[in-house]
């Protein structure tokens, strides 16, 4: 078991590429930490460094306090689980994981004892004797889990583990590493371009963009605080969205409303005229499906419905809008960075399943303004964020293990608007 | 059909051409597509086997993003000569969030599984797999000099083919595979430390399979950590910049022998002045291809056979030189190339190939008659001639660990058999067939 310290770590390339740039970054004994991001934002690289595959070109790695920049990957302690995951027809479950201790020279009893344990720990135990055939295709994936416990590593590294499988079996392996995780406590390090995967196994989540970590929070904490347009972009599905508003006095104008700004907000945004609201699908209701006591709490407003999806639990309406050229510009670009075939002039809303709301329909929708971010076009900064929520940890999320509860009170850095990494 | 079908091939023959892309692989009819039943051992994809247009192909269905970039690594590796099965295509199936990945399936070569599988148990067979293990070593050296960290190196995702008394390795399997400019060490490290796990579970596995106690897996195990030393040896004498003495440039030469006979072209020389101010100079050779007796070999004959036969054809051309200037006659490199073509090689050729059923590569048979002879002429103290090597080889009676003896991973056991047309999809990681055995 040890913590992981990033500290100012670069990866500049022979072609003077730079992959990541000055990144800094504690990892807590015991947690779960998620490093994601579009293709190309030096997420894999970073991983890469801990693993010691790449060089690492400025900055300090430590691993249990002991720097380890110069020391090779076998020497580390650490486990790429899933690198090694070919299973051998002939052998039994119990050879398979214990094959590659004997190339290590372990003892024979403590072989027996370490196949045993871990075999407890992944519920393969009245499987050892058995073949790999016998075995179902997730407990085939946990007979490599197994390999990786039965090291003892210090920490459990993850490159896209399941990105090379298909969608019943990636929904299944999710699940079993994050139980592995929970049961074992041991410090995970996950990389992966899918924000699912990030939202639904990590403590805590490092959201990655051109080699540089844009914010580290909770998944809750990205969700509902997220720093900047390109994380409130990122997080989420579908995804937030983006109209463009201006500021009259006390008032917000959006496409389609008007809502009154909070004093304090409207200070804040005084001297910009245009602003970028950010406003989540499940925000909006079919305005006859809300309550009259929770109706005065928001605004109400009719738009044309162009089309709407009805999934049997949800439903989802898209409403297209206009968006003056210079936002439109600055969304088109995002998208691009995102990676997003979202189209982003035309919003989503989320309405309750029993929403008669169809195709083509003049709707009336409810909106709850409370929770709408603004964002600055040019910087593309989270205006609504005090800074002390820009500088500390949202609560914690609630599938954290008691291991890692140190680590989400203590470590979590985001990036502050001068772009230092701060720590609280 | 459906949409977001994306067809992309570099070998648009009608056969690939004809292939029902527009279905699930698993769901094409063995009673309508030329499906091969190959045993390839377990893959966490589905692989099949298709015969068409006079070649057999390997198609894989991988998650679309992992299939592209399988084929964009193989691609880059075929540019760089380097030994890994060929791309011929990548066939986008969107509707069903997926892809097929076809390669080229080499031929004639083979799974280390056939080899061990195939040979006779007892002495001898530790030299057999000695020589897979050097394959995989010389591979490996090969990938990392060009910047390829392959991830996933294993006798299993590797192919076989008979060069001499050597074997070349093919890479198989480039799903977890980078192309960099340079590999770190870091990478290589890496590498060797999946390697050794992997060949040892490849060796112990097959032990299994044969029934042999789990108490001698010891020998295996010590033999995986063996590509490490290979791979090392091959490795260093490629990189060593040894220090000589400004008095002593000549011995450049003998390092570069010493590449020459391992089969490295040298491509250049580069001899600078230490930093220590010494009088002594830092000899660096840039390394070629592995081909330096293959080049000549065809240069003198025009002959165009691997490195391992051409080592062997070379000495049999210098042997049949030697004689005839013993017997006085002088003539120049080309004539002495000539006569040793019409009057050797070929008549031995014939023979040799012959001998052992007409099946497989006529040249190979050549090598291994040459090898064999040596083998008896050295057991009996005097060159026994070509005779008694042929009866050896037509009986299969080879010296129990000569090269000559892998000829029974080559010997097909008939026509490759057609998949049976099955109700329901197939399994995609069928049991050992008996084609394997």
């Amino acid at each position: 078991m040890a913590e992981i310290t990033i500290k100012n770590v670069s990866k500049v390339y022979g072609d003077g590429y730079s992959a990541v740039d000055n990144v800094s970054l504690d990892i807590a004994d015991g947690e779960f930490v998620i490093l994601v991001g579009p293709s190309g934002c030096g997420k894999s690289t970073l991983l890469r460094m801990i693993v010691g595959l790449e060089d690492i070109t400025e900055g300090d790695l430590l691993i249990g306090g002991q720097r380890v920049n110069e020391k090779a990957p076998r020497d580390r302690n650490l486990s790429m689980v899933f690198q090694n995951y070919a299973l051998y027809p002939h052998l039994t479950i119990f050879e398979n994981i214990a094959f590659p201790l004997r190339l290590r020279g372990v003892a024979e009893d403590e072989i027996r004892k370490r196949v045993e344990e871990s075999a407890a720990t992944l519920d393969l135990t009245e499987h050892l004797q058995r073949k790999p055939s016998q075995l179902s295709g997730g407990q085939r994936q946990r007979v490599a889990m197994g390999r990786a416990i039965v090291r003892q590593a210090d920490a459990f590294l993850f490159d896209e583990p399941l990105s090379n499988l298909d969608a019943k079996l990636r929904g299944q392996m999710r699940t079993e590493i994050s139980r592995l995780q929970r049961r074992l406590g041991i410090t995970t390090v996950y990389v992966t371009h899918d924000q699912t995967e990030a939202m639904t196994l990590g403590d805590r989540v490092a959201v990655l963009r051109k080699g540089v970590i844009e914010q580290v929070s909770t998944p809750r904490g990205l969700y509902e605080h997220p720093v900047n347009l390109f994380v409130a972009g990122f997080i989420g599905s579908p995804p937030m969205n983006f109209l463009p508003c201006s500021v009259k006095g006390d008032t917000l104008e959006l496409p389609f409303l008007s809502c009154p700004l909070g004093r304090e907000i409207a200070e804040r945004v005084a001297d910009r005229k245009l602003l970028i609201a950010g406003i989540r699908p499940e925000h909006f209701e079919d305005a006859a499906l809300v309550e009259d006591s929770k109706k005065e709490k928001g605004v109400s407003f009719r738009v044309k419905v162009d089309v709407t999806e009805w999934l049997g639990n949800s439903q989802y309406a898209y409403v297209p809008y206009d968006a003056p050229a210079d936002i439109k510009a600055s969304l088109a670009s995002l998208e691009k960075e995102l990676d997003s075939e979202q189209l982003r002039t035309q919003m989503i809303v989320s309405v309750d399943a029993a929403s008669r709301i169809r195709d083509g329909d003049e709707a009336e929708l409810w909106l709850d303004p409370s929770r709408m971010q603004l964002f600055d076009p040019q910087t593309g900064h989270n205006l609504t964020l005090l800074n002390e929520e820009r500088d500390s940890a949202p609560p914690s999320s609630p599938t954290g293990a008691p291991s890692s509860a140190a680590a989400r009170a203590g470590t979590t850095q985001t990036l502050a608007e001068d772009g230092a990494t701060r720590k609280t | 059909m459906p949409a977001g079908l994306d067809i992309r091939l570099r070998v648009p023959t009608p056969g690939l051409l004809g292939l029902p892309w527009a279905d699930r692989l698993a769901d094409w009819d063995a009673t309508e597509v030329p499906l091969r039943d190959i045993a390839v051992g377990p893959s966490r994809h589905l692989v099949r086997f298709v015969e068409s247009d006079g070649g057999l192909w390997a198609l894989k269905e991988l998650p679309p993003r992992i299939a592209q970039k399988e084929f964009g690594v193989l691609r880059e590796l075929e540019s760089r000569g380097l030994a890994a099965v060929r791309p011929a295509g990548v066939v986008g199936q969107a509707f069903a969030d997926t892809a097929i990945l076809v390669t080229r399936f080499l031929q004639p070569s083979w799974q280390y599984r056939r080899l061990l599988m195939r040979l006779p148990p007892g002495a001898g067979k530790n030299v057999h797999r000695s020589r897979l293990l050097d394959a995989m070593g010389a591979l490996l050296v090969d990938l990392h000099r060009n910047g390829v960290f392959w991830g996933d190196c294993s006798l299993a995702n590797t192919l076989f083919s008979r060069d001499g008394q050597r074997l070349q390795a093919w890479m198989v399997d480039a799903e977890t595979s980078e192309v960099h400019p340079r590999l770190s060490n870091g990478q290589r490290q890496m590498d060797l430390d999946i390697v050794v796990d992997n060949v040892a579970g490849g060796l112990i596995d097959v032990a299994a399979r044969l029934g042999e106690a789990p108490s001698d897996y010891g020998t295996y195990l010590f033999e995986a950590t063996s590509v490490v030393t290979r791979y090392q040896a091959l490795w260093d004498i490629q990189h060593e910049e040894p220090l000589l003495p400004y008095a002593e440039r000549y011995r450049v030469e003998g390092q570069i022998r010493r590449l020459n006979d391992l089969g490295f072209a040298v491509e250049e020389v580069q001899l600078e002045s230490s930093r220590d101010g010494d009088d002594s100079l830092r000899l660096k050779v840039t390394v070629g291809g592995r081909r330096f007796h293959a080049e000549q070999l065809r240069r003198l004959t025009g002959l165009d056979v691997g490195e391992g036969q051409a080592t062997d054809l070379l000495n049999d051309l210098r042997a049949f030189q030697r004689r005839l200037e013993q017997s006085g006659a002088v003539a120049t490199d080309a004539v002495v190339a000539r006569r040793w073509l019409t009057e050797v090689f070929e008549p031995g050729m014939a023979r040799a190939h012959a001998a052992i059923g007409g099946v497989g590569d006529p040249i190979q048979a050549y090598a291994d008659l040459l090898e064999v002879r040596w083998l008896l002429s050295e057991r009996a103290g005097r060159d026994v001639g070509d005779e008694p090597a042929l009866v050896a080889l037509a009986h299969r009676e080879a010296p129990i660990a000569s090269a000559a003896r892998m000829a029974v991973a080559e010997t097909p056991t008939g026509q490759l058999p057609a998949v049976a047309p099955v109700e329901g999809p197939p399994d995609s990681s069928p049991a050992p067939s008996a084609w394997e055995l």
